[in-house]
Parts: C-alpha cells; sequence; structure tokens
C-alpha cells in the first residue's frame, strides 16, 4: 500500500506500508476498566484547592488566623495589669508605643514635644547666646527635665512674648492696666517705700506710660478714656489706702511714649505723711491709681516705674541702688506675680478691673521626651523610713551590718545614723528586684532630724519607679498606654477576643434559627411559606438601630447588656441566612435525585439534612464567614456611638479614646488599624471561599 | 406593571403599620416619660398629653387609675394626671398621626411637636433638611466617580489597573466608617488645620461653613464610591462575558461600540435603580458621621433621643428610617420594571 504527500516546498514524497509493518499489540489480552490513576476528590477538596490558588484570600486567611491567635494568647500572656485601681496605673497614663530602643527615632515610646515654655535660666543667660533651663510646669504639662532626649532647641530671646496673665516662666514686659466698660474701677500698682527714703527726699519716680501708636496690636485697645493719678498712701495695711492725688509732670520721652515724673518733696504733705509712722522708719505704699471711665473700656500701659536720685543729689551708694531698683517696677511679669505685701519690692494689688502683663518675655524650648524614662525611671526618694528599709530586708533584699534592732535602741545621733547607712548592703537579689538602688554616685543617705523621744530619722537614696511599681524591668507598651494607664495592646486584643467570641456565637446562633427557617419555608412551601415569608419581610423591614434600640430600651434591670446586644444581634440576623437556604430549598426539592430518594423512603428530614442542604453547605459557609466581621462592625459601632455602654469590644476603646486623638493619635491609631486589618482579612478570606465554593462567581461580587 | 405597583406600595405601607404598632408597643411599656422643669412647663406638657389622649386627669387622686405621673395645677385648678391605658394610647397616636400629631418633646426641646423638631421650622433648624444637604453632595460626586472607575476596572478586568482599583475598593469597604472619619479628621483638622473639627454653626462665615461640608462629603463618599465602582464592575464584567457581547462583535463592531452600546445599557439595568433606591436612603443620613462631626441632623437626633430617653421624639425618627427603608425598597423594585421594559415584576411564572 502506498501513500503519497507533498511537503511544503511541493516535493512529492511516497511512503509504502506492508502487511507486515502492522502487529496486533492487544491480541488476546483481557481489558477491563482500571482504576484511575488520580485520586478522587471531594468538593471541599476541590474547593480547597481552589481557594489555596487564590493568593490574597490566603494572604487574608493567614492574617486573619494569626490576629485570631493572638485574640486568644496575648490577654493570656500579656500579664500587664488592666486593674485602673492599682495606684501606679495613674502613673503610666498616655505613655506612647514602643518596640524599639528610646532614640531610635521612630516606634520608641517618644514624643515630640513643640514650644514648651522653659523655665528660662535668665541670670546665666548672655546676649551671645547661653542658654539652660528646663521645661516649664504648665497648666496642661508636667514635664520631667530628666527624661528629655538630646538637646532642647530653644527659641531665641525677645522671639516670644507674652500677653495676658503673668505667669512664672516669663519675664519682664509691661503691665497693662484695664477694666470692663462702665465700671469705674481702681487698680494700684504698689511699690512700698522702704525706709532708706527717710531723711532723704532727692528721689522722684518716673514713670512712663505707652503710646497707642505703639501698640497697634495690643490686645485690649488701647483707649484713653480714663484719668489717672498718682498717689500716695501712708498706711501700715492696703485696706486703709487714702490716696492724695498728685499731679505729675508729662512730657514726652525719648522714645517717643509719655513720660510723667515728679518728685516727692514736691509734696510736702506726703512727705509729712512719710514721717507720721515712725519717726525713723519710714512704712507706706506708693501706688498708680488708674480710674476707668464710665463708658467703654479704658486701658493704659505703664512701661516702667522706676525710683531715680533726683539730679544734683547726692552720691547714691551702691546698696542703696540695689533697694532703688527692688522697689521699683521694672519686672511687670515678676511685679505682677508678687500678689502679696512683700517688704522692699514693687507689687500689683488689684482692687478692681484687670491687670495683666504685656509683651513679657519668655523662651520655649522644642525637644524628644522619653515618655518611659518620665513615668519609669529613677528618681530621688527622700522620705524613706526605716521601716521601708525594713521590709526590703525581709525580703532579703538588703542586709544590715548594723542590726535595725541595735539601731532603734541606739541614740539615733547623726554619727549612728551615719553608721547605719554604711552598714546597708544589697544583696545579690536586691541587686535584681530591690527599687532602692545604693551605688557610689548615688548612696543612701540618711538624716537624724530631733532630739529625745521626738527625734526622726529619714533616708533618701535614689529608687528605680518601675521597680516600685512591681515591674522587673523597663516596661514596653507596643501600643502605648490609654489615659487611665491600660495597656492598649491588651486592651486591643481583650476587645478583639470579645468581639470575635459575639460574632462568632452571633453568627452560629443566626446560621442555626436561619437554616431551620429557611428550610422549613422552603422544603414545605404554600401556605407555610407564604406565612413565614411575611414575618420576614416585617422583621427585615424595621431598620436595625430600630431593633437595638426597641431592645436595649426593654432591657430588664440587672440583665447582661452583652446578652442583650446579642439578642439584638440575632433578632433579624438570621433573616439572611434563611432566604438564602430557602432559595436553596427551592432550587434543589423538585430536582429528580430528591424524587428517587423519597421513593426509596427518605423521611423528611433525611432528605432536608441528607440531600437538600449539602449543596447549599458552600454558600452558607460563605455567608456566615462574612456575617462575621458585619456583627463585629455592628458592635462597634454601637459602642462607639454610645448606644451600648459597657462592651469591652473595639468599639468602646475607640470611642473613649476618641477625645484624645488630637495629642496622642496613637490611642486611635492602633485598635483602628487591627480593626481595618481584621475586616480586610475577613472579607478577603469570605470572597476567597466564596470563589472557592462557586468558581462561577469567581470576580464578581 | 400597575397592578404590580399597587400591590407592593400597598404590601408596604401594611408592613410600615404593623411595625409601627410593634414599635409602639414596645417603646409604650416603658416607664411613661416624666417631664423635668417648672411647674407651668410640667401643666402645659401634661394637659396637652391629656389633649393627645395619652394622659387622663380628675380632679380628686384616683388610686385605681395606676401610677400617679404628675399632680399640680395653677390658680384655675389642681389636677392629678394619670396614664391612659395602653390600648387607648395606641388609638389616640393612631387618630394622631393622621392629623400630624407624633406626640411632644420632653428633653430635646420641651413641649415641641415631634415631628416638628425632625422636620423644623426653618431651612436652618431643619434636621431633615440638614441631613438631606450633608448626603447630596457624596452621592453627586460618588455616582459618576464610582460608576467611572467600575468600568474602568471592568475593561481592564485581571490587569494592574484592575487589581489596584479592586484592592482600594476592598480596603474602603472593610475599613469602617468612623475609622475613615476619625482618619480624615486627624489629617486634615488637627494636622493640617484647613479644614474645621466640627460641623460649623450657622452663625459661622461662609467660608468655614463651605469648607465644614467637605470631611461629611468625604466621608460618605469613600464607601459610596466604592460600592459603585465593585457594583459596577461586576455587572459589567458578567455582561461582558456574555454571548450576545460576542455575537455584537462577530458582526463587526468595534469594541467601543459594543461596549457602548449594549454592554453599558444592559450593565445598568440593576446598577440604576440600586442609585434611585440611595437616593430615597439620603433622608436617612449617616448616624456616626453626624454624631462625630456634630452636625445636628436625624441621625444626631436619634442618638440624642435615645440617650435623653425622649421616646416620642424617638418614635417619629424610628417611623422615618422604617418609612425610608421600606420605601427605597419599593423604589428599588418598581423602578426595575421601568428601566427595562423585559423584566416584569411579579409577572407568573
Amino acid at each position: 500500500m502506498n501513500f503519497t504527500y507533498r511537503d511544503s516546498k511541493n516535493v512529492e514524497h511516497t511512503i509504502s506500508f506492508e502487511e507486515k509493518d502492522f502487529a496486533l499489540s492487544q491480541y488476546d489480552i483481557k481489558l477491563s476498566d482500571e482504576k484511575m490513576k488520580s485520586k478522587p476528590t471531594t468538593f471541599f477538596k476541590d474547593a480547597l484547592h481552589r481557594f489555596s490558588k487564590n493568593k490574597s484570600s490566603v494572604a487574608g486567611a493567614i492574617i486573619l488566623g494569626t490576629i485570631a491567635l493572638m485574640a486568644v494568647f496575648v490577654p493570656i500572656i500579656d500579664t500587664n495589669s488592666l486593674d485602673t485601681t492599682q495606684p501606679y496605673m495613674a502613673k503610666q497614663t498616655k505613655l506612647q508605643p514602643k518596640l524599639f530602643a528610646a532614640g531610635t527615632g521612630f516606634w520608641d515610646g517618644t514624643t515630640q514635644y513643640k514650644n514648651i515654655p522653659i523655665n528660662f535660666n535668665w541670670d546665666a543667660y548672655d546676649a551671645d547666646g547661653t542658654y539652660s533651663g528646663s521645661p516649664a510646669q504648665t497648666e496642661n504639662s508636667s514635664l520631667n527635665a530628666q527624661a528629655i532626649l538630646g538637646d532642647i532647641a530653644y527659641s531665641k530671646v525677645g522671639e516670644k512674648k507674652l500677653d495676658g496673665a503673668p505667669t512664672t516662666y516669663a519675664r519682664g514686659g509691661y503691665i497693662c492696666f484695664s477694666m470692663p466698660a462702665g465700671q469705674q474701677s481702681d487698680i494700684y500698682l504698689r511699690t512700698p517705700l522702704a525706709n532708706f527714703l527717710a531723711g532723704s527726699y532727692d528721689y522722684h519716680f518716673e514713670v512712663t506710660m505707652g503710646d497707642a501708636t505703639d501698640y497697634e496690636n495690643f490686645p485690649y485697645g488701647y483707649q484713653g478714656d480714663y484719668s489717672f493719678a498718682f498717689s500716695y498712701a501712708p498706711m501700715t495695711s492696703p485696706e486703709t489706702f487714702q490716696t492724695i492725688v498728685i499731679e505729675p509732670e508729662s512730657a514726652q520721652g525719648p522714645d517717643g511714649n509719655t513720660v510723667y515724673t515728679f518728685s516727692l518733696s514736691d509734696y510736702p504733705d506726703i512727705v509729712s505723711g512719710l514721717s507720721i509712722a515712725d519717726a525713723g522708719t519710714v512704712s507706706g505704699y506708693f501706688s498708680i491709681v488708674l480710674k476707668g471711665g464710665s463708658g467703654r473700656q479704658s486701658s493704659a500701659i505703664m512701661k516702667s516705674l522706676q525710683i531715680e536720685p533726683r539730679d544734683g543729689a547726692n552720691p547714691v551708694t551702691e546698696s542703696e541702688k540695689e533697694k532703688m531698683a527692688k522697689i521699683s517696677a521694672l519686672d511687670a511679669n515678676g511685679t505682677l506675680l508678687r500678689a502679696g505685701d512683700k517688704e522692699q519690692e514693687a507689687y500689683a494689688y488689684r482692687s478692681n478691673g484687670n491687670l495683666a502683663v504685656f509683651h513679657a518675655d519668655y523662651v520655649t524650648g522644642t525637644f524628644t521626651y522619653d515618655t518611659y524614662e518620665a513615668a519609669f525611671g529613677n528618681y530621688l526618694k527622700t522620705d524613706f523610713t526605716i521601716d521601708n528599709l525594713r521590709i526590703y530586708g525581709e525580703k532579703g533584699w538588703m542586709t544590715f551590718d548594723y542590726s535595725i534592732a541595735d539601731f532603734l535602741a541606739s541614740s539615733r545621733k547623726q554619727e549612728e545614723v551615719d553608721r547605719f547607712v554604711a552598714g546597708v548592703h544589697l544583696t545579690e537579689e536586691g541587686e535584681e528586684h530591690c527599687p532602692l538602688q545604693i551605688t557610689e554616685e548615688n548612696p543612701l543617705v540618711g538624716k537624724s532630724v530631733g532630739a529625745g523621744s521626738l527625734r526622726t530619722v529619714s533616708f533618701s537614696g535614689m529608687v528605680s519607679r518601675y521597680r516600685e511599681y512591681g515591674y522587673e524591668s523597663m516596661p514596653i507598651f507596643l501600643f502605648g498606654t490609654d489615659d487611665l494607664g491600660r495597656d492598649m495592646f491588651k486592651l486591643v486584643f481583650n476587645g478583639l477576643r470579645f468581639s470575635l467570641i459575639l460574632g462568632i456565637v452571633t453568627t452560629a446562633i443566626n446560621l442555626t434559627i436561619g437554616l431551620i427557617w429557611g428550610a422549613l419555608s422552603g422544603y414545605f412551601g404554600g401556605w407555610v411559606d407564604i406565612v413565614m415569608e411575611r414575618v420576614c419581610e416585617i422583621l427585615g423591614g424595621i431598620p436595625f438601630v430600630v431593633v437595638m434600640t426597641l431592645i436595649l430600651i426593654n432591657r430588664p434591670d440587672g440583665f447582661p447588656i452583652m446578652l442583650m446586644v446579642g439578642i439584638a444581634l440575632c433578632a433579624t440576623g438570621w433573616l439572611g441566612t434563611a432566604s438564602l437556604t430557602r432559595t436553596q430549598f427551592y432550587r434543589f426539592k423538585d430536582r429528580e435525585y430528591i424524587l428517587a430518594a423519597r421513593t426509596l423512603g427518605a423521611k423528611d428530614t433525611r432528605l432536608i439534612f441528607r440531600h437538600i442542604l449539602p449543596n447549599a453547605i458552600g454558600t452558607l459557609i460563605t455567608s456566615s464567614v462574612l456575617m462575621i466581621p458585619s456583627v463585629i462592625f455592628s458592635e462597634a459601632s454601637l459602642s462607639y456611638l454610645k448606644l451600648v455602654n459597657g462592651l469591652e469590644g473595639f468599639g468602646s476603646t475607640l470611642s473613649e479614646n476618641q477625645i484624645f486623638m488630637m495629642n496622642y493619635p496613637f490611642l486611635i491609631l492602633f485598635p483602628s488599624v487591627v480593626m481595618a486589618l481584621v475586616m480586610i482579612s475577613f472579607n478577603l478570606f469570605g470572597n476567597g471561599l466564596r470563589d472557592a465554593f462557586n468558581p462561577s462567581l469567581k470576580g464578581g461580587e | 406593571m400597575f397592578r404590580y405597583s399597587v400591590q407592593r406600595i400597598f404590601l408596604a405601607l401594611c408592613t410600615t403599620a404593623i411595625i409601627l404598632t410593634l414599635t409602639f408597643f414596645l417603646v409604650k411599656i416603658q416607664p411613661f416619660p416624666k417631664m423635668v422643669g417648672t411647674n407651668e412647663a410640667q401643666l402645659v406638657y401634661y394637659l396637652h398629653q391629656a389633649d393627645l389622649g395619652y394622659v387622663r386627669y380628675s380632679g380628686e387622686p384616683h388610686p385605681e387609675w395606676g401610677e400617679l405621673l404628675w399632680a399640680g395645677g395653677d390658680r384655675n385648678g389642681y389636677y392629678y394626671f394619670y396614664q391612659e391605658s395602653l390600648f387607648r394610647q395606641f388609638g389616640a397616636w393612631v387618630s394622631g398621626l393622621f392629623s400630624g400629631n407624633w406626640g411632644t418633646s420632653i428633653k430635646i426641646e420641651p413641649n415641641v411637636d415631634a415631628m416638628k423638631i425632625i422636620v423644623g421650622t426653618s431651612w436652618d433648624s431643619s434636621r431633615l433638611w440638614t441631613t438631606v444637604r450633608i448626603n447630596v453632595w457624596p452621592v453627586l460626586i460618588s455616582v459618576p466617580s464610582g460608576l467611572a472607575l467600575g468600568i474602568w476596572a471592568a475593561l481592564k478586568k485581571n490587569k494592574m489597573t484592575d487589581h489596584i482599583i479592586s484592592t482600594l475598593v476592598m480596603v474602603f469597604i472593610s475599613v469602617p466608617s468612623f475609622i475613615i472619619i476619625n482618619l480624615l479628621l486627624y489629617v486634615f483638622s488637627y494636622r493640617l488645620g484647613v479644614l474645621p473639627s466640627q460641623w460649623p454653626s450657622v452663625s459661622a462665615p461662609t467660608q468655614t461653613r463651605v469648607l465644614g461640608y467637605i470631611i461629611p462629603t468625604m466621608a460618605l463618599s469613600f464607601g459610596s464610591i466604592c460600592g459603585y465602582c465593585r457594583f459596577t464592575r461586576a455587572e459589567l464584567t458578567e455582561v461582558m462575558s456574555s454571548d450576545f457581547l460576542l455575537l455584537a462583535r462577530t458582526k463587526g463592531l468595534t469594541k467601543s461600540q459594543s461596549i457602548t452600546r449594549h454592554a453599558l445599557k444592559n450593565a445598568m439595568v440593576p446598577i440604576l435603580p440600586s442609585i434611585l433606591s440611595e437616593i430615597i436612603g439620603l433622608l436617612g443620613g449617616s448616624m456616626i458621621l453626624e454624631s462625630l462631626y456634630g452636625i445636628p441632623g436625624v441621625g444626631r437626633l436619634y442618638i440624642d433621643a435615645i440617650n435623653n430617653r425622649d421616646y416620642n421624639v424617638l418614635m417619629a425618627d424610628m417611623a422615618l428610617y422604617t418609612v425610608i427603608g421600606l420605601l427605597s425598597g419599593v423604589f428599588l423594585d418598581l423602578s426595575y420594571g421601568f428601566i427595562d421594559p423585559r423584566i416584569r415584576m411579579g409577572a407568573k411564572k
């Protein structure tokens, strides 16, 4: 037999076959079906296979698994107490999150403080810029200088000006008198006339008032609707103040300001008044009184009040100069801070109206602050008693060469105390655990005060705060601590555990109710279905918040809120599962295989649970996996809106910390990130499951 | 179609009636809300309650009428007020509804009708209008952008663009709205300081009031952009893989012709109704956003009513939410038939 063909080059080829070229390969061999070499697969194995191909879903599942495991184990492993009644909790509030060592610059428990007023060392400062000082204790910050990492970046002197109430950290400035409209009020700036003025009246007062043109930005407005008098009152107490009005001479000062001057000797009344009190010593007050107008707010600025020797007066001694400087009001801030009756220093006294400081200098600093060092660092404890030391001794942390009993029996004078202190040693265990640290730089120092039976002994030494609080080492709070000092890491995972348990339990209940309801409704059909469907329709028509509200306001007293929330979540939560199941039953109940099973005598329950329901299992698993995050979300929203109080889930953590978001964003950030991760991974996982169980839906939503 | 519409609306009305009845009884088994305030305010309140039929009163004490709610009066007389029986209250309430009377508030705006609190007396004070105003912008922004993103993602299916869009959509849909609002507040109000951190009051300057819309608009837009995007992508992907589109291509239509003329039209069939029904949902607003951003809308009113135990306001607000929910459901169902005449709603098999 010949076979001819042409190749691509149009060349003819011929192949010839003969019968002997062929042989029967399976002649006389019995052939039967062979067992399949590939393993049979089940529905679930197939789904699992498809699921594992979906990378993002696998990633979601892994993240979800990790977070769920953390939710189980973190609350067990993390031993930090959440008990806010512990006394040390108040000391560790709002610590920054810490993962790396302090100073790393990222997640290291430090925070940046910007433009914090500094208790500036004005005396040590010179113009070419020697800066030193530590953070001032202001209303909203009490900062510990030892916790500052690195250097403080100071603002330049003269850059920051303070207007308003005088503060401890400011210096200089001018005094601003102001009083509200319609009030006739007096404000006194006083300077006690010290006794050095006696016998010599060759001093004058120079008062410089600011001009309106100077203070365009003056916050109170510079308004001239006031009368003002320089007055003197011979007095022993401010309450018996009498005024002798002085008409000062006004003149244009060198810098364009109005300067008022007058000399005491021009006022014989005052001079005689001065001598009233005592022949030798003169006491009394010199005041500036500002009387406000009646029409509108009046205010004025006094740049300075100085007492100076008159021209051609006797030479003034250094000590007199010093005294003059003291009773002059040169430092407005300092003057206003002194409200009391102080000798030899100018001070302010307010009967009505306001005294404020205007354009006082202060310095701010920007620095990195280690919140852990501030909360847990060492400090010098000065009020140790012998009992404290005895307790350390009983714990085996300390040995005493000079026993406590012997010491107490001794005279307890300073030399005995020194001898006792020299004999106090930390044991090896004490080195590791004892809060009190005795080193060469920071020895234990004892002090004996009093005499006889009233003699008391106190000790001072360097103490580690974290050991005092019961920590073995400097604690690390991964997510920081909240305003009550609770560890956010534990709190977040506690919340997650609660949310997950609530989500899973609720879902399980919803699934059960929904399955039974849907199965009955779908399987039996007819009027059963109609009635059941109407019930579902009505329940489904009630918005979830309304259901929640109705259930919550009808909570019996003492019924746990958590159960009530669970009931509310289950009240309408099963509707979705029910309709899903019902659809599945409608799809499958008329199939031939069901008819076959029924013919073979299968009962309704068998048909429902063995023949129809398994078809729906994929869809049901998917829908229940996706139900968990929605339950978590509902619970979080309810807690967040404070519709429900007392749940431990995410929502309450977030809602409690809401108010701190501006200054402590991490309190919101970490719970939010964990919550977002949980939600995202749940959705990824759920979508992956759906695609795996029903590949025809792949990619669709 | 007409028959179906009537049927559907009738059913929705029945459902509403049943739900409102349920709500009424579940709320009213709570202790009767007692007014706190001056003697005059209490008297006005209880007399008004008596006018509405919730309370009965007499000049003499009647212990057999149940718990005494309040006793007091003015120079015209001294009265003892008792709660009416629940069923009489229900009758009074139902007849009140027809005259637009939803009972009065006791805490939020004492002695003001509950519906009046929701609807308000002027544009500025209307809580419903405030909510609508807040919700209009997100719809105007999210519908076009969501559709555009969804179409883009569907056309670039399984390419990098699609993956990026789908991932973002998934993230934004998963993350709860209050986290997004917090993030926006933190970045724009606290860090950058460019937007107000609270809903500006009516007296604020116009510029601030306009800026006040930005955070609510963004907060509400993200979610719905993602929702529309996901929906559109899914629908369009499905239509694109259908046989008639293949036929259109084989007939010689270009890709863009086949998409604009056939695919998009068909994909819009389920999308448009959902947009329409969402527009009705505008009235409901977002409770979380309103309470977080301090917007005086119906959502915040709801929370205030719960916290203040102001049940009449609560019931009016609940009714509003229920009606909105049911109405948008009906609207959704009916609009299918209008948008695509091939779909005959309610038709027999």
